[in-house]
């Protein structure tokens, strides 16, 4: 399952190698890393659209995590990627615009990996 | 000097017929025998006449001691001869003299012998030339038989004009009078240096006062006073001299210009005396004075043409009470106001009219003449000295009464002006004492003044006071301003290493635990183990890194809200503006969820820590960076075209010991002209109560005032704004 995931800040690359060591050596979650709005974007213009993504940052310098999964969700569609949409900004205004925008979950930090992973696995692709 | 005779001696020893004719003469008088008896008097000329024996029993009989006004028949320039025969009694031994006056020429024979010429005789009239002998003694040789027979040979200068002056020279026909010669000498000399004594001390009296009075006039030109008194002795002076002087000419022809003279200054020595009395008096002339002035110059005229009238005399005497009639009404009218000094003047007057009436009833009445010897009115028992003095010492009398007035007013006017002078000072004095007042008063003004003004000082204050806690509150609701503006910012800046440190404290348990059941393993995996390790180790350095951050966010919010100790600090710029333009960031984040902007730091890697205080420091970097971030998003709002990517920049700089800041927008630019007030305090373009107008006046002293920098900004309007800092970089650093 490839996962990618957007965030400013590098070390949450560390902390879902870490997370995901086991899923991630057999190989049950290949994880992807984009550190800008646009840098994701890329990514799915290049990699497809098969990934699920975890926009685990809504504030994001330049384009925010919530112009980004408007952009996805309009941009890549049929089938549009799974967005969760991970922030610390657990207020409902933000929820309810990440809704309406079209994301998939909406999961606020400190991210409880274990949900994560729970909630990842339970995807059927 | 003239003589009118007053005659005591009248022998009537009349002899009928020719002999009957011949005049005895038994006694002579110390005061002299006057010859106006006797006399035979004939038109013609033939030196016959002159004979002894001549027989003149058909001649005329006359008294030539008149004058000649008297004396009609004579007035004519033919030649006329007087005779005259005397015998004086034996007894009688010593020389006999004639004095004699008249105003013609004349050849003077005795006993047929010409014994004396007086002026210029001549059978030419053209050539005669009258002459005054003023009582000259002529000695008269006495015969064998004690007869004298005189025979006057006689002619008038033709053409002349005769004049007299205050009755005291006249134009006699012939007056002769016999003395004893041994004595008569000695009395007209004793007499005539007692007259002309008299004479040059009045003159010398009335010179002197005119100079005195002259002077002060010329000093006090104000006082017309001075003037007139000074006329008035001028030409009462000058009068004088002519008088004295006219009286001792023998040519009868220059005696008339003088005495004429004297008589016209005369006219105006009375007119200014008039004058004078009427100004003391403060009275306006009057008809009086019109009169005196009328009258007096009709005075002069008539003396001047008309002798034969004869009325010169009664005139002068007229004009004189007339003078005197005024001068008293003045004098009465001054007592009676109480003018100072005005009895001086009624004293002078009566003086001076003492001497007038003294020397008038003397000569009209007891015809008093000054003789050679002025002994005829000792015939009286009145001493002609005494009469010489009354009358000198009255016609002297007004201008010494008209002095002592003058130095009585002058006294006035110095007693008026002390007591001016004392009121003076006493007003001065009351002056003074009122500026002193007035000075008094206005010091307690002053002291008011300086009450009232440290009053409105301490008002003022307080007012400061005020206005500076005010402006202390305004600040720091502009810091909880922009504090309230990082609240979401912060929250999330915090919360982002927070959920790293607990993510990696999970983790680390994880790995902790993973570790642990590795080990239980009979086989231990190392290269697991130890990849798990360095994981472990990782994670740890994470969690530090992250609390650091999180703590020195909390630090960071902590300066800024608290209020600022002035205290430098060392701090590394970097790291502070790295900082506050997250927090901005994610604060505007927060509070606006349409809001984002790129931002990007440009931070030199050679700057050094430098010292500056921190909490303001750092509130200018936010300041700057908040404006920054909003300039963009506004201009974003306001985009159209959907190409405008906002971004704020930061970067540092080191360069020539100076740490430069920029803090660089493309939001929408300032307008040239609010670009100037930008720094003014409470000037905002922000919609109201979004901006206090604080920030950047703020942010602007800070820098300039507390870093000893400098805050420019340079915009371009629709490009963007750069704000640059510029801090001097201390020697110290760190």
């Amino acid at each position: 399952m490839k996962v990618l995931v957007v965030d400013d800040e590098i070390d949450v690359k560390i902390l879902f190698e870490q997370r995901f060591r086991k899923e991630i050596k057999s190989g049950e979650f290949d994880f992807s890393f984009a550190f800008s709005g646009e840098e994701a974007l890329d990514f799915l213009r290049v990699q497809g659209q098969n990934a699920i993504l975890i926009l685990s940052d809504i504030n994001m310098p330049g384009m925010s995590g919530l112009q980004l999964l408007e952009k996805i969700k309009s941009e890549f569609i049929q089938p549009s990627p799974i967005v969760y949409m991970i922030t610390a900004y657990s207020d409902a205004a933000n929820y309810d615009l990440a809704m309406q925008l079209g994301a998939d979950d909406f999961l606020t930090k400190p991210i409880e990996f274990n949900i994560l992973k729970d909630k990842l696995k339970s995807i059927e692709l | 000097m003239k003589q009118l005779v007053f005659i005591i001696c009248l022998f009537s020893t009349y002899l009928y017929g020719q002999t009957s004719r011949l005049l005895q003469i038994d006694s002579i008088p110390s005061s002299g025998l006057l010859l106006n008896t006797h006399w035979k008097y004939y038109v013609g000329d033939d030196l016959e006449f002159a004979k002894p024996d001549y027989n003149d029993s058909n001649w005329s009989n006359i008294d030539p001691t008149k004058e000649l006004v008297g004396l009609s028949e004579i007035m004519d320039s033919r030649i006329k001869w007087l005779r005259i025969n005397f015998q004086v009694d034996s007894k009688l031994d010593f020389p006999l003299g004639l004095a004699v006056t008249h105003a013609g020429a004349s050849e003077i024979y005795l006993n047929g012998k010409l014994i004396h010429e007086f002026g210029n005789f001549d059978t030419d009239l053209s050539k005669v030339t009258a002459y005054d002998p003023l009582y000259r003694l002529i000695h008269l040789p006495k015969d064998s038989a004690g007869q004298y027979h005189l025979a006057v040979r006689y002619v008038l200068q033709p053409n002349i004009r005769y004049t007299t002056i205050f009755g005291l020279t006249k134009n006699c026909f012939f007056h002769g009078t016999l003395y004893n010669l041994t004595t008569a000498s000695r009395d007209q000399v004793k007499f005539y240096i007692y007259h002309k004594g008299l004479d040059f001390f009045v003159f010398g009296v009335l010179f002197m006062l005119f100079i005195l009075h002259l002077a002060i006039y010329l000093y006090q030109r104000s006082n017309h006073l001075y003037l007139l008194l000074t006329l008035y002795l001028m030409t009462n002076t000058v009068v004088r001299v002519l008088k004295f002087f006219g009286q001792s000419i023998n040519s009868v022809e220059t005696r008339f210009y003088v005495l004429n003279t004297a008589n016209w200054l005369l006219s105006f020595t009375v007119i200014f005396l008039a004058s004078f009395y009427y100004r003391v008096s403060n009275k306006r002339f009057d008809i009086y004075y019109y009169a005196l002035v009328v009258y007096f110059f009709i005075y002069g005229f008539i003396s001047s043409l008309t002798y034969g009238l004869n009325i010169q005399n009664v005139l002068l005497l007229l004009g004189s009470i007339f003078s005197f009639i005024v001068l008293i009404r003045l004098v009465i009218m001054g007592l009676k106001k109480k003018i100072k000094g005005f009895i001086t003047l009624a004293i002078s007057i009566f003086f001076a009219i003492l001497g007038l009436i003294c020397i008038t009833i003397s000569m009209r009445f007891l015809n008093y003449g000054i003789t050679p010897t002025g002994y005829n009115i000792l015939k009286h028992g009145i001493s002609p000295y005494l009469i010489e003095t009354i009358f000198y010492f009255g016609s002297i009398a007004i201008p010494i009464g008209l002095s002592l007035f003058m130095g009585i007013q002058s006294k006035e006017t110095t007693i008026a002006l002390s007591k001016q002078l004392e009121e003076n000072e006493e007003l001065k004095n009351k002056a003074i004492h009122q500026e002193q007042e007035k000075q008094h008063l206005l010091s307690n003004q002053n002291v008011l003044l300086e009450k009232q003004v440290e009053e409105r000082t301490a008002a003022l204050n307080n007012s400061i006071e005020t206005l500076k806690s005010t402006q202390n509150q305004l600040i720091q609701s502009e810091k909880l301003a922009s504090l309230g503006e990082l609240t979401a910012g912060i929250s999330h800046e915090i919360q982002n290493p927070l959920n790293f440190v607990k993510n990696f404290s999970e983790l680390s348990i994880d790995l902790v635990k993973d570790i642990k059941v590795e080990l239980e393993k009979p086989q231990i995996d190392k290269e697991y183990i130890g990849e798990m390790f360095t994981d472990l180790i990782l994670n740890q350095e994470r969690i530090q890194q992250h609390g650091n951050r999180a703590s020195s966010i909390v630090k960071g919010m902590l300066e800024h809200s608290r209020t600022s100790k002035g205290k430098r600090e060392w701090i590394d710029i970097n790291q502070l503006a790295d900082e506050y333009l997250r927090l901005s960031y994610h604060g505007l984040r927060a509070r606006d969820k349409s809001f984002n902007a790129d931002y990007k730091t440009e931070l030199s890697d050679s700057l050094t820590k430098i010292q500056v205080i921190p909490e303001d420091f750092g509130r200018v970097i936010l300041n700057l960076i908040n404006n920054a971030f909003y300039a963009v998003n506004d201009r974003k709002k306001r985009d159209t075209s959907g190409s405008y990517k906002p971004k704020v920049t930061v970067t540092t700089q080191l360069n020539n010991k100076q740490i430069i800041i920029k803090v660089i927008d493309n939001g929408t630019g300032i307008p040239k002209e609010i670009r100037e007030k930008i720094f003014q305090p409470f000037f905002t373009t922000k919609p109201s109560g979004e901006g206090t107008g604080l920030g950047l006046s703020l942010s602007h002293e800070i820098v300039t005032k507390g870093h000893s920098g400098t805050l420019e900004v340079q915009s371009e309007e629709g490009e963007g704004t750069t704000f640059i800092i510029t801090l001097p970089i201390q020697n110290e650093t760190q």
